[in-house]
C-alpha cells in the first residue's frame, strides 16, 4: 500500500500544532523521571503494599468496565460525558440532576445515573447541559446498598476536579444512605462540610451525594461520612494529586 | 528468526534525540497543550526504559517507544481537570472547547482516525510504520485516513457553505 499525503490536510494541520524547534531534548529529564518513579516504586512496595493491591484490584474491574463500553446515548443526550472519546461506562438509567449550585459566582451541575455494571457514575459540570468545557469531571464507583466495613468497597466515593478556568476545586462524590454529613480534611489542615443530597427517585439507587468547593493549592486528605447523629459511618483517605496544580 | 529480547539504554536515547521534535509535535495533538506534551515525551521513554527488558522483538523498537509517548500523551490529556480519586474508576474530563473549525473536526474524529492522522502529518510516518504503532495492516490505516480526509473535507464544506 502506497503511502498517500493529503496536501490539504497537511496545510491544516500544519498551523494547528507547529513544530516546536525551540525545545531542545533534555534525555536528564528522562532519567530524572525514571528514577523518581522507581524511588517512589520501591518506597509504595515497602510501606502500603496492602493498600495499593487494592487499588490494583480496582483499577483492573474499572478498566474491564470500561473496555467498549459506551453511554447509551439516548439517556445522556446532551451531556458532555456522554461523547463516546470519553468511554464512559454504559448507562442503565436516565442521566439525572441530583444537585445544582454555584461557586464562585459561577453555576455548577452535579448529575448521575446508574451504569449497567452497577456502579455509580457521577458528573459534575460547570453550568449546565450545554457546557463542553474545562473544569467538568466524572467517575463510577460501587457503593455498597448498607454501612460495610470491607477496606474494597468503601461507603464512600470521592472524584476531584476543577481548580481550571476560573472555576474552583472541588470533591463531589456519592455514599451509602446512612451518610448525612461529610467533613473533608485539607492539606492545609482545614476542613469542608456538606451536607449529603439523596438520590432523585428516577435514579433507583440507595445513595447520597454530595460536593464541596477547596481553594486552589490545597487537596483533600481524608473524607469522613457521618450519620445523623454524628456517628462516623466510614471515611476514606487521599493520596496527594500526581501533578502539581497551577493556581491562578 | 530470532526474537531479540530488551532493549539498550543507549538504542532508547537514540530514539529520543533523534525523533525528540516529532514525539513533542504528536505528543502536543494528543495532549492539548505544550506544557502536557513535553511531560508525556518524558514520561513516555521514562516507561519505555523502565518496561525494556520486556521488549520482545514483536516490533521495532521504535514502534514500541512510539506507543509509550501515545500513551503518556493520552494520561496527560484525561485526567487533565482530576488530580486523583478515591474509590472510583478511570475518570473523565471535557474537551477544550473547539477555537477552530479545523481543531473541532479533528476532535470529533474516532480516537483511531485522530491518532492515525497525527503520526501521518505530524511525525511523517509511512502507512507501513503507523500500523505497527496502532497496530493494524497497512490497508486499514489506508482506509482509516481516508475517513478522516473526508470527514475533514466535509466539514470544510459545510462551512462554506
Amino acid at each position: 500500500v502506497t503511502t498517500q499525503n493529503d496536501p490539504l490536510v497537511r496545510s491544516l494541520l500544519e498551523a494547528e500544532v507547529p513544530p516546536r524547534e525551540d525545545v531542545a531534548p533534555d534525555w536528564g529529564q528522562v532519567l530524572r523521571r525514571l528514577h523518581a518513579t522507581q524511588d517512589s516504586a520501591a518506597a509504595s512496595r515497602s510501606r502500603v503494599r496492602p493498600h495499593r493491591k487494592r487499588r490494583l484490584l480496582a483499577l483492573v474491574a474499572a478498566t474491564a468496565v470500561l473496555v467498549g463500553a459506551t453511554l447509551a446515548a439516548a439517556a445522556g443526550r446532551g451531556w458532555w460525558f456522554a461523547n463516546p472519546d470519553t468511554d464512559a461506562p454504559t448507562s442503565a438509567s436516565d442521566v439525572v440532576v441530583v444537585e445544582t449550585g454555584t461557586w464562585s459566582g459561577q453555576p455548577w451541575t452535579l448529575t448521575a445515573y446508574r451504569a449497567t455494571s452497577g456502579e455509580i457514575c457521577m458528573a459534575l459540570t460547570p453550568g449546565g447541559k450545554e457546557n463542553t468545557g474545562p473544569g467538568g469531571a466524572m467517575s463510577c464507583a460501587r457503593i455498597p446498598e448498607a454501612n460495610t466495613t470491607s477496606p474494597d468497597l468503601p461507603p464512600i466515593a470521592v472524584l476531584t476536579g476543577g481548580a481550571q478556568g476560573g472555576f474552583p476545586a472541588y470533591a463531589v462524590g456519592a455514599a451509602t444512605d446512612a451518610v448525612r454529613d461529610v467533613e473533608v480534611r485539607l492539606s492545609d489542615g482545614r476542613s469542608a462540610q456538606a451536607k449529603t443530597t439523596a438520590a432523585p427517585a428516577n435514579l433507583d439507587v440507595p445513595a447520597r451525594f454530595f460536593a464541596v468547593q477547596f481553594k486552589c493549592g490545597v487537596y483533600p486528605k481524608q473524607v469522613i461520612g457521618r450519620s445523623e447523629d454524628g456517628t462516623t459511618i466510614g471515611a476514606v483517605t487521599m493520596e496527594p494529586p500526581s501533578r502539581s496544580v497551577i493556581c491562578p | 528468526m530470532k526474537k531479540r529480547r530488551g532493549l539498550a539504554v543507549a538504542e532508547v536515547e537514540e530514539l529520543y534525540r533523534h525523533g525528540f521534535h516529532r514525539y513533542l509535535r504528536v505528543a502536543e495533538a494528543i495532549a492539548g497543550s505544550p506544557d502536557a506534551a513535553l511531560d508525556a515525551v518524558h514520561d513516555g521513554f521514562a516507561n519505555a526504559l523502565r518496561s525494556r527488558d520486556s521488549f520482545r522483538g514483536d516490533a521495532s523498537a521504535a514502534t514500541w517507544v512510539w506507543r509509550c509517548v501515545i500513551n503518556a500523551a493520552h494520561a496527560m490529556h484525561r485526567p487533565r481537570t482530576v488530580e486523583f480519586t478515591n474509590g472510583m474508576g478511570d475518570s473523565f474530563s471535557p474537551p477544550d472547547p473547539p477555537s477552530t473549525t479545523i481543531r473541532s473536526a479533528v476532535a470529533a474524529l474516532p480516537d483511531r482516525q485522530r491518532t492515525a492522522l497525527f503520526l501521518r502529518y505530524y511525525a511523517d510516518l509511512d502507512y507501513d510504520s503507523i500500523g505497527q504503532v496502532l497496530d493494524m495492516r497497512p490497508g486499514t490505516v489506508a482506509a482509516t485516513l481516508n475517513k478522516a480526509h473526508a470527514a475533514l473535507r466535509r466539514k470544510l464544506e459545510e462551512v462554506r457553505t
